[in-house]
């Protein structure tokens, strides 16, 4: 199925990109998208174990599973305010 | 105008900011006797870093939607009447305001309370990113959790793109400070 991978910040810039499309299997876990990442993408390796997931805007567990279209988030570590 | 009955919420984050007074205006109503106001601004020095301006970035759709769930939730835990929210994204100097919170409840308490919990709760969960710049361009995102190396450093363009003199091996945020208010 395929999905929508959003990154910010130094997750962005590790890669040079903001938005990737991937095809991931059916029921592929917010966990196994993490490690998808990090063998596409060795340079996302350093950040990703500091980012939190988001699917569709809400942040995930490891355990949840994906869906058709979701749109996924690479947060890394806030600095608002 | 509102009642307590129906909380007042508003969320906004532009480049811009919006004047202190329009966030108390919003939010006023006859059942609350104390309106708080917390501005938050870059601050200039963060230990031995100094800062020239910040940029801030944000995921619009999921920030939006995390602070309208906070206000919300503020209304519910300390008995909000109103609770207005803005966040300035894109480039701050140095002294100038990041961030506008305001809550008015029916007694003074609970509205410094509320703005506090707020704040911490942005910082904590919120989609945003700030990149801090030094006086030489140098710019490094604040990444709380990661180590320094993790966190980007580029050079913005200007006469020093490229030169390598050894000023971006200072030690520059990506640890537990905030350049930020706190």
């Amino acid at each position: 199925m395929k999905i929508r991978v959003l990154l910010f910040a130094a997750a962005r810039d590790a890669i040079g990109a903001g938005e990737l499309e991937l095809e991931v299997p059916a029921m592929t876990r917010v966990d196994e998208l993490r490690e998808l990442l990090g063998d596409r993408y060795p340079a996302l390796q350093a950040v990703l174990p500091h980012c939190a997931i988001s699917l569709d805007c809400s942040y995930a567990a490891g355990l949840t599973p994906l869906w058709e279209g979701v749109e996924a988030g690479v947060i890394p570590p806030v600095s608002g305010g | 105008m509102n009642s307590l009955l129906e909380p007042v919420v508003t969320v906004r984050l532009d480049t811009s900011l919006p004047e202190p007074g329009q966030l108390l205006a919003a939010i006023a109503s006859p059942a609350c006797g104390a309106s708080v106001l917390f501005a938050g601004s870059a601050r200039r020095h963060t230990g031995s870093r100094e800062t020239e301006w910040l940029e801030y970035e944000c995921y619009p759709a999921m920030a939006l939607a995390e602070l309208e769930r906070l206000a919300h939730h503020c209304c519910q835990m300390f008995g909000a009447g109103g609770v207005a929210i803005a966040h300035r994204l894109g480039k701050v100097p140095a002294g100038q305001t990041s961030i506008l919170i305001a809550v008015a409840t029916p007694h003074r308490v609970a509205a410094f309370r509320a703005v506090e919990w707020l704040m911490e709760e942005i910082k904590a969960r919120v989609p945003i990113w700030k990149k801090d710049f030094a006086p030489d361009g140098t710019g490094q995102w604040i990444h709380p959790d990661l180590p320094v190396q993790v966190g980007s450093r580029t050079s913005v363009a200007g006469p020093r793109e490229g030169m390598h003199d050894g000023s971006e091996d200072r030690s520059r945020g990506a640890d537990r400070e905030f350049t930020t208010d706190d």
